[in-house]
C-alpha cells in the first residue's frame, strides 16, 4: 500500500468520523455557546412586544435614543408611557423618579437611573443596589427615602407563551423595596428573558404578563 | 483493512509531542461581549510521509469586554489529521524541510462560565479546519497556522430544532520534539 493510498484512506475515514461525530454530538451540548452570545435585552428602535396582562392587551415599544438627567438612553414606550433605559455591558439601568405633591408643588425624592439586571447573565448570579437619601420638603417637613433592589439569575427554562416556545430563557427573580412616604410600597417578582426577544413572561404575585406577539427592530 | 491501515502508518512513522500558544478571536456574535483572548495547548501526534494524526487539548477563558469577574473557559480535546501539501527541502539529502499543511479535527469542549461564585457549565462538539506553515530540523518541528473552530449546539423546540453554531478563528504557533 502506498504512502499516498494510506494518507487518502486515513483522510476519508477521518472526514467521514468527524462528520458523524459532529451530527451525533450536537444534541449532547448544554446551548452554553448560544446563552453567551445572545441578547436577552435587545432595545433594537421599532422592536414592538405585545403581552396580555390579566385579559387586557398592553404593548410595549422601543421609540429611539434620547437623553436624560445628563446620560444618553433609550426610550421605551410602556403602554405609551415613557421609560428611558440605558444599556452597557455590566447593566441594565432604569431612569426612576419619585416626586410627591406638598401645597401645590411637586418636590423631587429620587431622580436616577437605578439597576435592573447585572450582566451577563449567568445561573446563580446575583446582584442588589440600595439608594438612600433623606430630603427636606418645605422646610419642616423630612421625607426619608429608601430605595432597594435585588435580583438573582435562578434558573435555565424553556418557557411556553401564545406567541410560542422560548427555549434556554433566563428566569430573573427579583424583590423591590421603595420607602418613601406615600409611594411606599414593597415587590416580589420572577421574570423570564427569552435570547434575542426580552422579557417573555413576568409573574407578579397571581397576576402573570405573557407574550402574546414580537415584532424585532432594525 | 482497517488493521492494515494502522499496521502500514505506524511501521513508517515518528512521533512528536509538544505545545501551541496562540490568540483566539470570537466571531458569530460573541465578539459583541467577550473580548479576543490568549490560547493554550500541548499535543501529541504520530507521521508518516505527508500525513499526520494528532491528539490535541486546548485552553482558553475568554473574559467580557467589560472590566468584571466574569470568565467564559472553553476546554476542548480533538482528534486531528494533517497533510503536507507543499514540502520543500532546501538542500538535497538534508533533513530539515519547511512547508504548508492543512489540517481537520474533530473535538469535544467542556464549557463553564464563571461571574463571581455563579457559574454555568456546559458541553459542545466543534469541528476544527487549519491551515498553517510548518519548518522540521533535526528533532523540532515550528509550526504557525491558522485554525477555524465551529461548535455545533443544538436543542429540540416545540416546532424546530434550534442549531446554534459559533464559530472561533484561532492564530497559533506551536513547537514540538520529534522522536
Amino acid at each position: 500500500m502506498s504512502s499516498k493510498a494510506i494518507a487518502k484512506a486515513a483522510l476519508i475515514a477521518f472526514c467521514a468520523a468527524g462528520s458523524l461525530w459532529l451530527m451525533s454530538a450536537a444534541g449532547c451540548s448544554d446551548m452554553t455557546f448560544y446563552r453567551a452570545k445572545s441578547d436577552y435585552f435587545p432595545l433594537v428602535p421599532g422592536s414592538r412586544w405585545t403581552y396580555l396582562v390579566a385579559g387586557d392587551t398592553a404593548i410595549d415599544s422601543v421609540v429611539g435614543d434620547s437623553s436624560v438627567a445628563g446620560r444618553a438612553c433609550v426610550v421605551v414606550l410602556r403602554d405609551y408611557a415613557p421609560e428611558y433605559w440605558t444599556k452597557q455591558s455590566a447593566a441594565v439601568r432604569q431612569f426612576i423618579q419619585y416626586s410627591v405633591n406638598r401645597a401645590g408643588q411637586e418636590y423631587v425624592l429620587e431622580q436616577r437611573y437605578g439597576l435592573v439586571y447585572a450582566l451577563p447573565f449567568v445561573e446563580g448570579a446575583t446582584w442588589d443596589e440600595s439608594f438612600r437619601d433623606t430630603v427636606v420638603l418645605m422646610g419642616t417637613d423630612t421625607v426619608f427615602l429608601k430605595d432597594s433592589v435585588s435580583g438573582r439569575v435562578a434558573a435555565i427554562e424553556d418557557v411556553e407563551t401564545p406567541a410560542g416556545t422560548f427555549i434556554q430563557c433566563y428566569r430573573v427573580d427579583s424583590h423591590r423595596e421603595v420607602v418613601a412616604a406615600e409611594l411606599s410600597f414593597t415587590a416580589d417578582y420572577s421574570e423570564w428573558l427569552a435570547p434575542g426577544v426580552g422579557l417573555v413572561k413576568r409573574k407578579t404575585g397571581t397576576e402573570e404578563k405573557v407574550l402574546t406577539g414580537y415584532a424585532p427592530g432594525r | 483493512m482497517l488493521s492494515l491501515l494502522i499496521v502500514s502508518i505506524f511501521a513508517t512513522g515518528g512521533f512528536e509531542a509538544g505545545g501551541q500558544v496562540g490568540v483566539l478571536f470570537p466571531t458569530s456574535g460573541l465578539e459583541n461581549s467577550h473580548s479576543a483572548t490568549a490560547l493554550f495547548g500541548v499535543n501529541v501526534g504520530y507521521q508518516t510521509g505527508r500525513s499526520r494524526v494528532m491528539l490535541n487539548y486546548g485552553y482558553a477563558g475568554l473574559q467580557a469586554k467589560q472590566a468584571g469577574p466574569y470568565r467564559f473557559d472553553i476546554n476542548e480535546l480533538s482528534v486531528g489529521y494533517g497533510y503536507e501539501f507543499a514540502r520543500r527541502q532546501p538542500t538535497p539529502g538534508s533533513e530539515s524541510n519547511w512547508g504548508f499543511e492543512a489540517s481537520a479535527a474533530a473535538g469535544y469542549s467542556l464549557l463553564s462560565r464563571t461571574l463571581v461564585s455563579a457559574r454555568e457549565t456546559g458541553k459542545a462538539p466543534a469541528g476544527h479546519v487549519g491551515i498553517g506553515f510548518f519548518q522540521r530540523q533535526g528533532h523540532s518541528r515550528l509550526s504557525l497556522g491558522l485554525d477555524d473552530i465551529l461548535f455545533i449546539e443544538s436543542q429540540p423546540g416545540a416546532g424546530a430544532r434550534t442549531v446554534s453554531l459559533v464559530d472561533l478563528i484561532t492564530l497559533k504557533a506551536g513547537v514540538s520534539y520529534v522522536f
